[in-house]
């Protein structure tokens, strides 16, 4: 599956708080601290696996005057860090979900 | 997006001003009679679950990210778990200090369900006859030591903490091996404080000079990076109601569970009221290193992690130097020798 079709969600042994322009996670298992950037907060507060990530691009582009190409850069590298430290993980397309009757 | 030291943390946090770790006293109430223990043993009027929940509330809406439910013996509250869940439900990476005796099978399954982000257990020897005689209650050492034991098998994360006396502290080394044995980290500690019920005077029970020598003589592990006595930066400002605080059982505010200086009480005034407006912690937050003048030119600075809530149990000042620590610090430094030496020149 394409990276931008894939529903991202916040893992859930992440605690975090906005802290106005910043956001401070916390990794529950790990113990380690991080830090993202305003960007990176938009990201993070739209991580909730009910959106692919090609529309939170999509919505976080029309709050930058930036070009695209270069959000578009940001959003990959910050998404390639949040994998690489187990802070999100894949969802389940949730379309896709067995309706309950 | 970037990892963050712990520097870069507290730069953001103190900008914000942000109560990002706070201590919650949820009883005051516990089931052993610890001889060392700074607080007294039940008495007040307790905050309700609904009390707690709107502090909670609060918090949340601070900024607050971690929050230690400590008492007394938290598990002593019978609605321990629905304020174990509460906090996890606003977002709170919840710790727990506790003596673990009182680990029942609802708070297993409840620990299972949510594990905490830390539980930090208190032990004080190597055997039950050690332990036992400072908490006062027969038993309490095996059901500590299988608690803790579950707890590590289900991958819990525990650090056992040890408050190191005239009682104890012959069993420091056993205890260390305990520990490693059960796979635990042990933070011990010199420090006993005075305050809250003088008429125990716990300070009685604080290790002796001529023990605290003979282990430094012996150049054991623990004094290597040791937190009581390792301040490399020379600090003396620390994060007491700059980016901490503590709340007791009956809602009074602290900056620290250590520095009782009351700024405030969740029963008459919101959290957010006292933390943003507080004029104890506004002085608090106006001090800089150089008003501790008392400790501030001494030549054992960096032996020694200032508390200023020692200072304070000590003085009601907060601002003076502590003779405890002044005691430990210069006996760790070997400063101690030094001052008999010079004095024997004399």
């Amino acid at each position: 599956m394409e990276f931008w079709e894939v529903y991202f969600k916040r893992n859930k042994e992440v605690v975090w708080r906005i802290l106005g322009d910043d956001c401070i996670l916390l990794h529950l298992e790990s113990g380690i601290y991080y830090t993202l950037n305003e960007e990176g907060k938009m990201l993070w507060e739209a991580l909730d696996g009910k959106n692919k990530l090609a529309e939170i691009r999509a919505k976080i582009m029309e709050q930058y005057e930036v070009d695209a190409g270069t959000i578009q850069k940001d959003l990959i590298e910050i998404m390639e860090d949040l994998i690489k430290e187990d802070l999100v993980e894949h969802d389940k397309n949730p379309f896709l979900e067995p309706k309950m009757s | 997006m970037k990892e963050a030291s712990l520097d870069h943390l507290s730069r953001i946090i103190q900008l914000k001003r942000v109560p990002f770790s706070v201590v919650f006293e949820i009883t005051d109430r516990c089931n052993l009679t610890c001889l060392h223990c700074y607080q007294e043993n039940g008495g007040k009027e307790v905050l309700s679950f609904h009390e707690i929940k709107l502090i909670l509330d609060d918090l949340e809406k601070l900024g607050t990210m971690k929050v230690t439910l400590t008492g007394g013996e938290p598990l002593l509250r019978e609605d321990f778990i629905e304020i174990f869940f509460y906090c996890s439900q606003k977002g709170f990476a919840t710790k727990l200090f506790t003596n673990a005796t009182l680990l029942n099978s609802e708070h297993k399954k409840a620990f299972l369900k949510k594990p905490p982000f830390a539980v930090e257990c208190s032990l004080y020897g190597a055997s039950a006859k050690t332990h036992e005689s400072i908490t006062g209650v027969a038993g309490s050492f095996e059901k500590t030591l299988a608690n803790i034991t579950w707890m590590v098998e289900k991958r819990i994360r525990v650090l056992v903490k040890s408050v190191m006396l005239c009682l104890n502290v012959h069993e420091m080394e056993a205890l260390y091996r305990l520990c490693h044995g059960l796979g635990v980290t042990l933070h011990p500690t010199f420090r006993v404080y005075p305050f809250c019920d003088p008429s125990r005077s716990p300070e009685r029970w604080r290790i002796k000079t001529e023990d605290l020598k003979a282990l430094r003589r012996k150049k054991t592990a623990l004094f290597k990076n040791h937190s009581d006595f390792d301040n490399k930066s020379g600090e003396l400002v620390c994060n007491a109601g700059r980016e901490a605080c503590c709340i007791n059982a009956e809602g009074k505010v602290y900056p620290c569970v250590a520095l009782r200086w009351e700024c405030g009480d969740v029963r008459k005034q919101s959290l957010s009221e006292i933390w943003l407006q507080s004029p104890v912690l506004q002085k608090i937050r106006s001090f800089h290193d150089k008003d501790f003048k008392g400790c501030f030119s001494c030549p054992w600075k960096k032996s020694c992690n200032f508390c200023p809530g020692m200072s304070f149990g000590e003085h009601g000042d907060m601002l003076l130097p502590s003779k405890e620590l002044c005691r430990l610090s210069a006996i760790s430094s070997g400063g101690d020798d030094l001052q008999e030496e010079s004095m024997g020149r004399d």
